[in-house]
């Protein structure tokens, strides 16, 4: 189900007015079984695997928290194998296959057969919540969840199971434990957040999304003017929609007296690339900073093993995406561009003040970037840049696609989103009065400048 | 207070999933609403129900308004006139077929030709067959289609349910054959109930019950038309002509569109839709029809704003290449000086489909035999 539906809408009056009404005793079931109607839309079979995998891990915590010394370990071990087995094979296998076929074609060898089905939406960020879960548990961080309902629910929290924020068993169960009475403020705060979210979503990236889609699928057909300015639009596109996203799960969450982390803070203005992973996807950033950067040694061992533990990670990172070699390549910039910082320091030869300097740098490096991740291929996205480069065909004639006016309507929202969006923020913290007239704004504004095509979110793919 | 409210809201809530899950509903609404501009002063509906219900803009001033919500085109339709028999007709013992798409749905033809007893339409856009001729009357068929849905035409990808060839080996009697062969197994209970809740057009439906009204209609315009003067930017269903006096349908103009007038055709493919076109003829002509017939109605955009890029021609050169006796459209559609399509629809208007019962009557007249 899309957050930007009129199913939605109907469906989150009917589950939050209800959840009010029952019991606390009740409310989790209610909530579960929301959030599985909210999953199985999409296709009501994968229900089984993310039920799969829920038993598995409920039982790996109870199991890791009884046992002691190995055993512990040996039980952490099977709920990351059975998680990263089920991601693996639905997310990676075809990918695996095609290319050890590809491989296996020069040498005339045999061909893996490739399996027809399509993605479980959102695999891979229930999967890394459930496995913060027990990797929790084992650190004697969390205690095991003995109430079969309550994890499950932890795992398929409908606002944010399909495409984060991924949450830490920590932050959210005892939340879920607790009894959560209606309160106003949550309300319209909650609403705020869906309110800005649709804008981001609707408004941004939607009517972004009308001039990058065509051109990124026929980068060949397009200028360098073009495709440069489809560049820093995806840039703005896939920002307003993952965060727009971000902001209606929180919103939705807290309606329902569930406090979700927040999931960007304004990246595009930070002044490095280091700095612009704290601020872009953090509960993914912060996810392998927890369970893999530091366990393979983060920053501790020395200069060389930091440097390889980052691009490991960003390597990794990238594949997370998505089960495609450019993804791997957009996560590999962004590990060397760490490693160019980590030298950077290493060496001292920072440089005092630019600051504007520095965030137009940065952020110009990260939009490029994009250009890996949105491209069809890895071969598109080198044929983008070099044709941006080069500089050649610097004309406009993509009227078919946006107007002039609208490309530079979408210029001004990008501005108004850069200089503004921290002052939107702090909006929260306004009185209920304030606030329900910002929300009525952002919705006329949604209506009237919004874009409703059915468009997906573009993290639903990961 | 707040609790009662509540639960009004939610009553409301939930009858709308309810209503917008139960098919059998939505079908009758959409119906209504379809029809509402043609049947409003005869459906015996109470007044609450026509005012929250069956009153609908989506097209009473054309399918293609109903998309853009563009006021400067928002033109009432006209009604089709109904070609009933003349008094005191002839039997002549033959009847005419025509199996086509949207142009001729819903027309009252059956007295559109003196040289036939009868005019039965069905529908291609939706399952039907197997035709079951009359053998003591001379069966003609017209194979009807709009110019952009010839491009993908095949009969095998149809809905039609169709006599198989051994069937038809035998030499069956087709007027009271029982159809052979397996039907479909029956849906389970998990599918059909998936089917309801998991139905993926339920915010279409959700759109239909709550949104398609006078209302809504006036907000649905502000916004076009703030997105047109600022942006010039329409429904991507919908391209305006040249001229900005009418609106065409955006997939008979994009040439990323297969059904485009101005994505070039090569031989091969021309070939393609002729040999397809023959498959069909042949299967028509071994059940038991006297004769087949084509006819291509053009595009709008094919006769209106052909200049605006390179036209395929695909119409003239199907006609051209083709073995069928075809009724001629083109050139006629384009010499006619009145205007045969409505402005803010994709369908011909009354005076269109006057051309085309004038050319077909030619057409067929002379070919009885």
């Amino acid at each position: 189900m899309l957050f930007n539906s009129l199913l939605f809408l109907v469906f989150f009056v009917i589950v939050t007015i209800t959840y009010y009404l029952l019991p606390h005793k009740l409310r989790w079931l209610w909530l579960l079984a929301a959030s599985s109607y909210f999953y199985m839309y999409f296709k009501p079979v994968y229900i089984l695997i993310i039920l799969f995998t829920i038993i598995v891990d409920y039982c790996a915590g109870i199991l890791i928290e009884k046992a002691t010394g190995k055993t512990r370990r040996f039980y952490l071990i099977l709920s990351l194998v059975t998680n990263i087995g089920v991601l693996a094979f639905y997310k990676y296998f075809n990918f695996l296959a095609a290319n050890l076929n590809l491989l296996s074609d020069t040498f005339h060898g045999p061909q893996l057969p490739l399996l027809d089905f399509i993605l479980p939406i959102g695999l891979s960020f229930h999967t890394f919540q459930a496995m913060s879960y027990t990797i929790e548990v084992y650190r004697g961080n969390q205690p095991a969840e003995r109430h079969f309902g309550l994890y499950a629910l932890y795992v398929m929290f409908y606002p944010q199971m399909v495409a984060g924020p991924i949450e830490r068993p920590q932050h959210i169960l005892p939340q879920l434990h607790r009894v959560n009475n209606f309160r106003s403020s949550n309300l319209i705060t909650g609403l705020f957040f869906m309110a800005m979210g649709l804008f981001k979503k609707v408004v941004i990236a939607d009517r972004l999304g009308l001039y990058v889609d065509p051109v990124f699928n026929n980068p060949h057909g397009h200028s360098a003017l073009e495709l440069l300015v489809a560049t820093y639009f995806f840039a703005f596109q896939i920002y307003c929609d993952f965060s727009g996203y971000s902001d209606i799960a929180v919103g939705t969450a807290l309606v329902l007296g569930i406090e979700l982390m927040q999931n960007f803070n304004l990246p595009y203005l930070a002044s490095n690339v280091s700095d612009f992973w704290k601020r872009w996807h953090i509960s993914l950033s912060t996810w392998f900073r927890d369970y893999l950067y530091i366990p393979l040694g983060g920053s501790r061992i020395n200069f060389r093993v930091t440097c390889i533990n980052l691009l490991i990670v960003f390597m990794i990172s990238g594949l997370w995406h998505g089960a495609n070699w450019k993804y791997l390549v957009w996560g590999l910039i962004h590990g060397l561009l760490l490693v160019a910082y980590q030298l950077f320091n290493k060496y001292d030869i920072g440089i005092k003040g630019f600051t504007f300097l520095k965030w137009l740098f940065t952020f110009n490096l990260v939009s490029l970037a994009w250009v890996f991740f949105r491209a069809a291929t890895v071969s598109d996205a080198f044929y983008i840049l070099s044709k941006i480069l080069a500089g050649k065909g610097f004309t406009y004639s993509a009227g078919n696609l946006m107007s002039v006016p609208e490309l530079w309507y979408c210029a001004f929202i990008i501005i108004i989103l850069l200089l503004g969006e921290r002052y939107l923020r702090k909006a929260k913290d306004y009185s209920n009065t304030t606030k329900a007239v910002i929300i009525g704004g952002l919705i006329l504004a949604c209506y009237f400048l919004g874009i409703f095509n059915e468009a997906q979110f573009i993290y639903f793919q990961f | 207070m707040r609790k009662v409210t509540s639960l009004f809201i939610l009553l409301i809530s939930v009858a709308l999933l309810l209503s917008s899950m139960n098919r059998s509903f939505i079908n009758k609404l959409y119906f209504d609403k379809y029809f509402s501009h043609i049947y409003s002063k005869t459906t015996k509906e109470t007044n609450w129900y026509k005012a929250f219900f069956s009153y609908s803009d989506k097209w009473r001033y054309g399918d293609l308004y109903g998309m853009s919500n563009l006021p400067q085109y928002k033109f009432e339709l006209e009604l089709f006139k109904h070609y009933n028999p003349k008094p005191g007709r002839q039997n002549t013992n033959r009847i005419l077929y025509i199996i086509g798409d949207s142009f001729l749905a819903d027309k009252i033809l059956y007295g559109a030709f003196d040289a036939f007893d009868n005019v039965i339409f069905l529908d291609r856009r939706f399952a039907f067959g197997p035709i079951k001729l009359d053998s003591t009357k001379q069966n003609y068929l017209i194979m009807e289609f709009a110019e952009r849905n010839l491009v993908t035409y095949d009969i095998s990808k149809t809905d039609e349910t169709r006599w198989t060839s051994n069937e038809i080996k035998n030499g069956l009697n087709f007027s009271n054959a029982p159809r052979l062969g397996n039907q479909p197994p029956a849906a389970s209970i998990f599918e059909r109930v998936g089917n309801i809740i998991f139905n993926k057009a339920l915010s279409r439906n959700l759109e239909l019950i709550l949104f398609d009204n006078k209302l809504a209609t006036s907000f649905k315009e502000v916004k076009a038309s703030l997105n047109y003067k600022l942006f010039n930017r329409v429904a991507k269903e919908v391209t305006e002509s040249t001229d900005k006096k009418r609106l065409f349908y955006n997939t008979t103009v994009d040439t990323a569109s297969l059904q485009s007038a101005f994505r070039p055709k090569t031989r091969a493919a021309l070939d393609s839709i002729v040999r397809k076109l023959d498959i069909a003829r042949d299967y028509y002509r071994a059940i038991g029809f006297k004769k087949v017939f084509l006819s291509v109605i053009p595009n709008a955009v094919s006769i209106y704003d052909d200049k605006r890029m390179p036209y395929n021609h695909l119409l003239e050169r199907v006609e051209q290449k083709t073995d069928l006796p075809v009724i001629p459209l083109y050139k006629t559609f384009k010499a006619e000086k009145r205007n045969l399509f409505y402005r803010s629809d994709t369908h011909w208007n009354p005076q269109g489909l006057d051309t085309w019962v004038n050319e077909a009557d030619k057409v067929l007249t002379s070919n009885l035999n």
